[in-house]
C-alpha cells in the first residue's frame, strides 16, 4: 500500500517562482508598443467632467430646446404655406332671422257717408246753418273734385258725382287724422242731417229746381 | 539617470526614456501578463494596453511612491479591466474537459512519484492559463500577487464571500489542471 500526502500545491512556493519569472526582451513588441505609445498625451491635460454630468446637464436641455425650437418652426412653415387649392368655404353663415314685422293694420276704412252734393248745396243755401271750418272743407273738397275731374274726365257724369262725393268725406276724414274724431264727426252730421233734412225739406225742392244736380260746377261757398 | 528622472523624462515624451523604461519592467510585467491572459499572444495585447495606461497615468505619478509597485498596481488594474472588458470569457466559469480520457483527480492524496511541486514553471503557467478567467484573476490577484481578501474582492468589484468561493474553486481547478498536467495531458 502506497504511503498517501496530503494532495496540496506548495503556493509559496509556487509564488517564489512566478516572481523570479522573467520574460526575456523582445524588440519586436518594443516597436508595437511605440507606434501606440506615441500617440498617447503624457501631458497633464485639462480634466472633462464626467459624461454622465455632461448628458444629464447639457445634452438633455439642449435636445429638448433643438427640438422645441423644430416643433415651433415647422409649426409657423406649415402655417404659411400658400394655399394651392382654393379653400372650400365651409364656414356656415347664419343667415339673419329677421322677425316679420307686424305692421300696424290700417284701421277699417269707414265707408264713407254718402253725402249728396245736393244736400251740401242745400246747406250752402242755408247760411246760417254752413259753419266756416266746413266751408274751409268744401272748398278744398271742391278742389279735389277738380282734380279727379279732370283725371276721369271720360267717365261717366253720374258716377263721377257718386265718387266724387266719397272722395269728399275721405279726405275730409284723413285731414282729421283722429278716427275717433272722425266717427263721431259722422255721428254729429248724421244727427245734423236729420235735423237739416226736416228743416230743408223745403228748401231743396228750389234749390233743385233752380241749379241743376252736376258735379261740373264749382261750389261756390260764401265766404262771411 | 534616476528612476524619477526616468519618469519625467517619460512624461515630457522622451522616446529614449520611454524605452528604457519599457526595457526595464519588460521580463517581470510581461510575465505577468502571461499569467493573466489565457495565452502568449493574449498577454502581449494585455502587455501594450497596460503600458499605455501607465505612461497615460504617469503624470499623476507621486514621487514618494515606489515606482515598482506603483506599476506593477496600475499593470493589475488594466489587467483586470482588460479581462472583465471580454466578458464572455469572463463570466463563464465552467472549463472544458475532455471527458473521454479517464483522469486520474484524486484531489486529496498524492504519491511520490506525483508530486505537484515537482512541475516546471511553465507547466504551472500552462495550467494557471487554462483556468477561466474569473479564476484566473483571483488566484492570481490572491495566491500569487499576494493581495488580502478584501483588496481582491474591491478590484474585482465583488463581496468577500464571493471573493472566498471564487478562490477556493479557483485552487480545486488549478490542482486539477496541474494533475491532469503531470498525467501528459
Amino acid at each position: 500500500m502506497q504511503d498517501k500526502k496530503p494532495y496540496r500545491i506548495d503556493e509559496i512556493a509556487l509564488r517564489e517562482k512566478f516572481a523570479n519569472y522573467q520574460v526575456s526582451f523582445n524588440p519586436a513588441c518594443l516597436e508595437i508598443l511605440e507606434n501606440e505609445v506615441a500617440h498617447v498625451k503624457t501631458h497633464s491635460s485639462l480634466e472633462l467632467p464626467d459624461t454622465k454630468k455632461i448628458i444629464r446637464f447639457i445634452a438633455i436641455p439642449v435636445v429638448l430646446i433643438v427640438l422645441g425650437c423644430v416643433a415651433f418652426f415647422t409649426y409657423n412653415y406649415i402655417q404659411n404655406l400658400p394655399a394651392t387649392e382654393p379653400i372650400k368655404d365651409t364656414t356656415v353663415v347664419s343667415k339673419p332671422i329677421i322677425e316679420p314685422k307686424i305692421e300696424a293694420q290700417p284701421t277699417q276704412e269707414i265707408k264713407p257717408a254718402v253725402v249728396a252734393v245736393d244736400t251740401i248745396k242745400a246747406e250752402i243755401a242755408k247760411r246760417d246753418t254752413v259753419i266756416e271750418v266746413s266751408s274751409q272743407k268744401v272748398k278744398s273738397v271742391a278742389k279735389t273734385i277738380s282734380t279727379q275731374k279732370n283725371n276721369n274726365s271720360k267717365r261717366d257724369t253720374n258716377r263721377v258725382a257718386k265718387i266724387n262725393s266719397i272722395q269728399v268725406d275721405s279726405v275730409s276724414k284723413k285731414n282729421n287724422g283722429d278716427t275717433t274724431a272722425t266717427t263721431k264727426n259722422r255721428d254729429t252730421t248724421t244727427k245734423k242731417k236729420k235735423k237739416k233734412r226736416k228743416n230743408s225739406l223745403d228748401a231743396t225742392d228750389d234749390i233743385r229746381q233752380s241749379t241743376p244736380n252736376s258735379a261740373d260746377e264749382d261750389v261756390v261757398v260764401p265766404n262771411n | 539617470m534616476s528612476r524619477n528622472e526616468l519618469v519625467q523624462a517619460c512624461i515630457k515624451n522622451d522616446k529614449t526614456a520611454r524605452h528604457q523604461l519599457i526595457e526595464q519592467y519588460y521580463g517581470y510585467l510581461m510575465g505577468m501578463c502571461r499569467r493573466y491572459a489565457k495565452n502568449n499572444s493574449q498577454a502581449g495585447t494585455f502587455f501594450n494596453q497596460a503600458f499605455i495606461e501607465v505612461f497615460k497615468n504617469l503624470p499623476y505619478y507621486n514621487d514618494t511612491e515606489n515606482l515598482d509597485e506603483w506599476i506593477k498596481k496600475a499593470f493589475l488594474h488594466s489587467l483586470i479591466f482588460q479581462l472583465k472588458s471580454n466578458r464572455t470569457e469572463y463570466y463563464i466559469t465552467t472549463t472544458i474537459r475532455v471527458e473521454d480520457k479517464k483522469v486520474n483527480t484524486d484531489l486529496f492524496h498524492q504519491t511520490e512519484d506525483h508530486d505537484p511541486n515537482n512541475l516546471l514553471l511553465e507547466d504551472y503557467l500552462n495550467a494557471l492559463q487554462k483556468l477561466p478567467a474569473s479564476f484566473r484573476a483571483v488566484y492570481n490577484l490572491h495566491v500569487i500577487d499576494e493581495l488580502s481578501l478584501k483588496e481582491t474582492a474591491d478590484i474585482l468589484e465583488i463581496n468577500e464571500e464571493s471573493a472566498r468561493n471564487s478562490i477556493e474553486r479557483s485552487r480545486n481547478e488549478f490542482l486539477k489542471n496541474v494533475n491532469l498536467k503531470m498525467q501528459g495531458y
